[in-house]
C-alpha cells in the first residue's frame, strides 16, 4: 500500500492546482496582511504575524487534506479508476484507506512551508518545544479535515466532488476565522462558529504556540467532527461504491 | 478449492435492476485454459454477468464462484485481471509508474518491464498517461489487467480502439497466455474475433445464455449467408422450396425485391440460377450479421 499511497501523493502535487489552493493561496494572503497593508485594525495587533501564521496554515491543511483524499476519491470512483484499482490485490477498505494517510500526509508539507514563511518574512519566533507541539497539533487536528476529504469523496462522485469540497472549504474557512478575525460576526454567530473544526483547530494551534489557552474544548470539537465524518464515511464505504455511476 | 475446480462457475442467477431484469437464470462453467467469448447484442446482459462474475454485484439469486469461492477472496488472492470498458487512469504519472503499482499489488512490481513490452509499451513507459493516444490506453488497459499473471482474465470489449496491428499482437498474447492453462473470458461486439480466437462461445440473449457450445459448433450454426436480389416473376413460396432456405422476406418498398437466408448457399444458388435464364438481377452475398444470428438462435430456443 506504500506504492500507491506515494504515488498518490507525487500525482496529486504534480497536478499543480493543488499547489495553487493548499500553499499559494495561503502564502500570498500572509504576505498581503503581514506586509503590505499592515496600517491598522486587525493586522496591527501584537503577535499578529505569529497567529495569522497559525490560522492561514490550517487554512492551507484543511485544503490540502479535504481535496487531497476527497476530490481524487470522488473523481476516481466516477472515472473507474478506483474500482480498476480494487480488482487487484488491493481492497477497496485500504484503497479508501490510502486516500485518507495521502489527504493527511499532504496536509504537513503546506503546514511547514507556511510556518517557513513566517520565519522568513516576519521573524515569527518561539521555543523549539512550542514549534514542535504547534506543528504536532495542527498536522495532529488535520487528520479531522482527512475524515471530512474521504466522506465527502464517498457520497458525491465524479466533478461534482470538486464542488462539493469547495462548498465546505470556503465557508468553514471563513467562518472559522482562519482568513479573517470572527470579531466582525455578531455574538450569537461568534459564540457558534467555536464548534466549527476549523477553528477548534486554529484555537489548539495558538494554544500550542503560546503555551497556554484551551485545549479540552477545541479537542473535543475535533473528536465530534471526526467521528461524525468517519461514520458517515463508513457507512457508504461498501464494494459497489467503489463502481462508476453507483 | 480443489485442483479441479472450475475457474468460473455461475448457477441460476438472477439479477435484475428494479423492475428491469438483466439475468434470467444464468447457468455456466469455465474451466482451466479456456478462451470463451460472451456474445450477444447491447442490454443481453454481458456487462451485467461480468460485474456479478468479478462480485461487483451482488445477485439476487443463485451462486458464483470463483476457483470454488466467493470472487472477491479470488481477487484478493490475485488470481483475476480485469480490463473493463469506461475505466479512466491515473493521469500525472507515467506509464511505467501506474504499470507498476499495479503490479506492485499483485507482488510483481519488478515485472513491470516484461508486463509493458507483453502489452506493446515497452516504448512509452516514461509518456505521461494524460498523453496518449485512446489506442496506447487500451493498451495500458491491457497491461493493468495482465499485470499480475492471473489465472483468469476478464476482457470487456478488449480490442475496441486499436488498429489492426495492435490486434493482432493483442490476440497472439492472449493465445500464448491460454496455451499456459490460463482461462480468458471475453465480451466483444466482433463475431469474426469469437470466431477466430474463441475456443467456446455462450451467447446471451434478454438475461439467457440462449447457445453455449465449442466456437466451430456455434458458427455452423451461424454460417448462414443472406442473398438480395431483385427477381420479377417470383413468388414466395416458389423460393421457400429452394434447398438450403432458411428464410424467406419480400421487400415491402419494392416488389420483386428479395432478401434469402440461405444455410446452404452453393445449392440454393445453383437451384436459383438453374440452366436457363434465371431473371435474377443484382444478386449481393453477404454473411450473416450477429443480429441475424441471435434472431436464429432465439427462436430455436423459442425465446
Amino acid at each position: 500500500m506504500g506504492r500507491y499511497i506515494r504515488l498518490d501523493v507525487v500525482s496529486m502535487v504534480r497536478s499543480g492546482y493543488f499547489l495553487v489552493f493548499s500553499v499559494l493561496f495561503s502564502a500570498g494572503f500572509y504576505v498581503m496582511f503581514t506586509k503590505l497593508f499592515t496600517v491598522q485594525g486587525w493586522t496591527s495587533s501584537p503577535g499578529f504575524a505569529g497567529t495569522y501564521m497559525i490560522s492561514l496554515a490550517v487554512s492551507g491543511a484543511f485544503y490540502a487534506a479535504l481535496t487531497g483524499g476527497g476530490i481524487r476519491l470522488g473523481e476516481e470512483r466516477g472515472s473507474g479508476w478506483a474500482r480498476q484499482l480494487t480488482l487487484t490485490p488491493l481492497s477497496p477498505r485500504r484503497y479508501v484507506f490510502g486516500k485518507l494517510l495521502a489527504a493527511w500526509l499532504l496536509a504537513l508539507p503546506t503546514l511547514v512551508a507556511i510556518f517557513l514563511l513566517g520565519v522568513l518574512l516576519n521573524q515569527v519566533s518561539m521555543p523549539a518545544a512550542n514549534w514542535a507541539l504547534t506543528l504536532a497539533a495542527t498536522w495532529g487536528g488535520s487528520l479531522c479535515f482527512a475524515v471530512f476529504g474521504v466522506a465527502i469523496g464517498l457520497l458525491v462522485a465524479g466533478d461534482a466532488t470538486q464542488f462539493a469540497c469547495l462548498g465546505v472549504f470556503f465557508p468553514l474557512a471563513v467562518l472559522g476565522g482562519l482568513w479573517f478575525p470572527t470579531t466582525a460576526f455578531p455574538e450569537a454567530l461568534r459564540e457558534l462558529v467555536q464548534y466549527l473544526p476549523t477553528s477548534a483547530l486554529y484555537r489548539l494551534g495558538v494554544t500550542a504556540e503560546q503555551g497556554s489557552g484551551p485545549v479540552a474544548m477545541p479537542l473535543l470539537v475535533l473528536a465530534c467532527w471526526t467521528v461524525f465524518a468517519g461514520t458517515a464515511a463508513l457507512a457508504r464505504l461498501r464494494p459497489e461504491a467503489l463502481n462508476p455511476s453507483r | 478449492m480443489t485442483l479441479d475446480s472450475p475457474h468460473v462457475s455461475i448457477r441460476d442467477v438472477a439479477f435484475s435492476y428494479g423492475r428491469l431484469r438483466a439475468l434470467a437464470g444464468v447457468n455456466l462453467e469455465v474451466r482451466a485454459g479456456e478462451v470463451v467469448a460472451l456474445l450477444g447484442p447491447n442490454g443481453a446482459g454481458k456487462s451485467t454477468l461480468t460485474h456479478v462474475m468479478l462480485g461487483l454485484l451482488a445477485p439476487q439469486a443463485g451462486q458464483v464462484r470463483l476457483f470454488g469461492t466467493r470472487p472477491q477472496d479470488a481477487v484478493a488472492r490475485g488470481q483475476v485481471g480485469v480490463m473493463l470498458q469506461d475505466t479512466g487512469l491515473m493521469r500525472y504519472v507515467s506509464v511505467r509508474e501506474l504499470v507498476g503499482l499495479v503490479a506492485a499489488q499483485y507482488g510483481r512490481a519488478d515485472r513491470t518491464e516484461d508486463i509493458l513490452r507483453d502489452a506493446g509499451l515497452a516504448d512509452l513507459g516514461p509518456r505521461r498517461i494524460g498523453r496518449l493516444s485512446g489506442g496506447q490506453r487500451q493498451r495500458v488497459k491491457f497491461a493493468l489487467a495482465i499485470a499480475g499473471d492471473p489465472e483468469l482474465l476478464f476482457l470487456d470489449e478488449p480490442t475496441a480502439a486499436l488498429d489492426v496491428q495492435s490486434r493482432h499482437a493483442f490476440w497472439q498474447d492472449i493465445l500464448e497466455r491460454a496455451g499456459r492453462g490460463r482461462t480468458i473470458v471475453f465480451a466483444t461486439h466482433y463475431i469474426e474475433e469469437a470466431e477466430a480466437y474463441a475456443n467456446r462461445i455462450i451467447v446471451l440473449q434478454e438475461g439467457r445464455v440462449v447457445a453455449d457450445g465449442p466456437a466451430r459448433q456455434i458458427m455452423t450454426r451461424v454460417s448462414d449467408v443472406t442473398l438480395r436480389f431483385s427477381k420479377r416473376e417470383a413468388r414466395e413460396e416458389e423460393l421457400a422450396r429452394l434447398p438450403g432456405i432458411v428464410r424467406v422476406q419480400g421487400s415491402p418498398a419494392e416488389e420483386g425485391h428479395w432478401e434469402l437466408v440461405t444455410a446452404d448457399q452453393d445449392a440454393t444458388l445453383d437451384a436459383l440460377y438453374g440452366t436457363g435464364p434465371s431473371g435474377v438481377r443484382g444478386l449481393e452475398i453477404s454473411r450473416t450479421s450477429l443480429e441475424d444470428v441471435l434472431l436464429a438462435l432465439t427462436k430455436e430456443t423459442g425465446h
